[in-house]
């Protein structure tokens, strides 16, 4: 319609939106039967249900946590070893590298690449899987440390 | 009849001279302790002997069964109380809670007949310290509680609380834990209303320290280093005197540092004190008193039921203090 492209700047629309109390928004006379058709959001939205959650969860995007690139921020630092937590149950645990290691402490966020989401396999002889209870996965590189901005990897 | 069998009890450790005061009598008892939801006022414990064949849970039936009333007229049928002089500070003395006067005696009469009506009225109330308003399951979901192990370190017995598995990864039911957590804080709740002693247990070494920080917190008691044989069962040996064995034990995590069960899962359940366990998919619940099937791995998982369950405590005494006015 010609009247859709009518802008802000048209006297027909200003004089409209004055009478007729039309939405400041709208810059076109489309857009104002666009934003008239959604409706005043008063009510709360309904409480989310676990199922709800977990398909829309990060972990199900994830999928198979072998070879995906994630970011984690490290919680602790034992030593040379960096222990982030990438969102999942278990902190990865990765040697700190040599170069800038006064800017990976507690607080920096790491890339990472997983590769497995718990360290746990069946030893022969034992009826249970054993599990070291943490993920293992290769650092990549510096996204940001508390010291500061870092060249990335 | 339990006078007979207290008598009987305190021979049969040696003691001969008599016992006048009823909390004395109370502390010469063999360190077994009543577990679950016992009113104030019913300070005996049922002798060890007594109770050989009831479970945890059949104890919790019997308890809520019984009627304050009776248990009330048959402790003041046994005890001559000598009430203390004053009524202030009673509470905020260091060593007020294990008093030789039962407390409820510090109380003028008008607040006590309010305090008992409470106490019937507490163990009818659905929802007395509205739990249920505490947590949704998106917190839940948040605190990452859903997570499970794999596949291969699934315990058979934790199989009705899972929803199934996703690349081996298993997803625990947090619909199924919702209901559970419910019955698990309001347990404590009433516990606490009742005065009565909550230990935290945690061995992850990486947030012991931040649990013995939330048991301070809420003023109850912590216990995540080295479980020292005997601390319970042979308490009286162990720390040279008589001990007051806690109420109820807060599990949060039901292994040990070498993915063993915690001897504190075995001795509670021994000593008939009932349990609250965090139960992850590679432990065994069936020894807990009120399992909630929970992560117990995650910082944020440890933290948010550790948290959840002092502020649970926390309006178990809140109210007690409210109605008692102390």
């Amino acid at each position: 319609m010609l009247s859709d492209r009518f802008f802000v700047s048209c006297r027909a629309l200003a004089t409209c939106a004055r009478l007729h109390a039309l939405p400041k928004e709208a810059t076109t006379f489309k857009e104002v039967k666009i934003i008239r058709k959604e409706p005043a959001k008063e009510t709360p939205p309904p409480p989310k249900t676990f199922l709800s959650l977990l398909r829309n969860s990060k972990f199900i995007e994830l999928g198979d946590p072998r070879g995906k690139l994630v970011e984690g921020r490290v919680m602790q630092v034992v030593g040379d070893d960096l222990y982030i937590d990438w969102g999942g149950k278990f902190l990865a645990v990765c040697q700190r590298p040599i170069k800038n290691q006064e800017k990976f402490i507690r607080g920096a966020v790491v890339r990472i690449r997983l590769l497995d989401a718990e360290l746990s396999s069946r030893f022969l002889g034992s009826t249970i899987d054993l599990t070291l209870l943490e993920a293992d996965a290769k650092l990549l590189g510096l996204v940001s440390s508390p010291l500061g901005r870092s060249s990335k990897h | 009849m339990p006078l007979f069998r207290i008598f009987f009890n305190m021979t049969s450790i040696g003691l001969m001279r008599p016992v006048t005061s009823h909390s004395a009598m109370c502390r010469l008892l063999r360190t077994s302790s009543v577990p679950l939801c016992c009113p104030d006022t019913l300070l005996h414990r049922v002798p060890a002997s007594c109770v050989q064949k009831w479970s945890p849970r059949c104890c919790l039936r019997r308890l809520h069964g019984g009627t304050v009333a009776s248990t009330a007229a048959a402790k003041t049928a046994l005890v001559t109380p000598t009430p203390s002089s004053s009524n202030s500070n009673e509470s905020t003395r260091p060593g007020a809670r294990f008093d030789d006067v039962h407390p409820d005696f510090a109380l003028d009469s008008a607040t006590r007949q309010r305090w008992l009506s409470e106490l019937r009225t507490s163990l009818t109330h659905p929802d007395y310290f509205s739990v249920t308003d505490m947590f949704t399951v998106e917190d839940l979901f948040n605190a990452r509680l859903h997570l499970g192990h794999k596949e291969g370190s699934l315990n058979d017995y934790m199989r009705p609380y899972i929803l199934g598995s996703r690349l081996s990864h298993i997803i625990i039911d947090l619909d199924k834990t919702v209901p559970r957590l419910h019955k698990a804080l309001n347990f404590l709740a009433h516990i606490a209303f009742r005065n009565g002693i909550i230990l935290f247990v945690a061995r992850q070494q990486q947030y012991q320290f931040m649990v013995e920080e939330i048991a301070a917190g809420c003023k109850e008691y912590a216990h995540t280093r080295w479980w020292a044989g005997g601390v319970l069962t042979n308490s009286t040996s162990q720390f040279g005197c008589m001990v007051r064995l806690p109420d109820a034990i807060i599990l949060l995590s039901i292994h040990n540092h070498i993915l063993d069960n915690n001897i504190a899962y075995y001795d509670a359940a021994r000593m008939r004190i009932p349990t609250v366990g965090v139960v992850d998919t590679n432990c065994d619940p069936r020894l807990v008193t009120y399992p909630v099937p929970a992560s117990d791995d995650s910082k944020h998982s440890v933290e948010f039921l550790a948290k959840l369950f002092a502020a649970a405590i926390m309006r178990g005494k809140e109210k007690r203090k409210s109605i008692r006015g102390e």
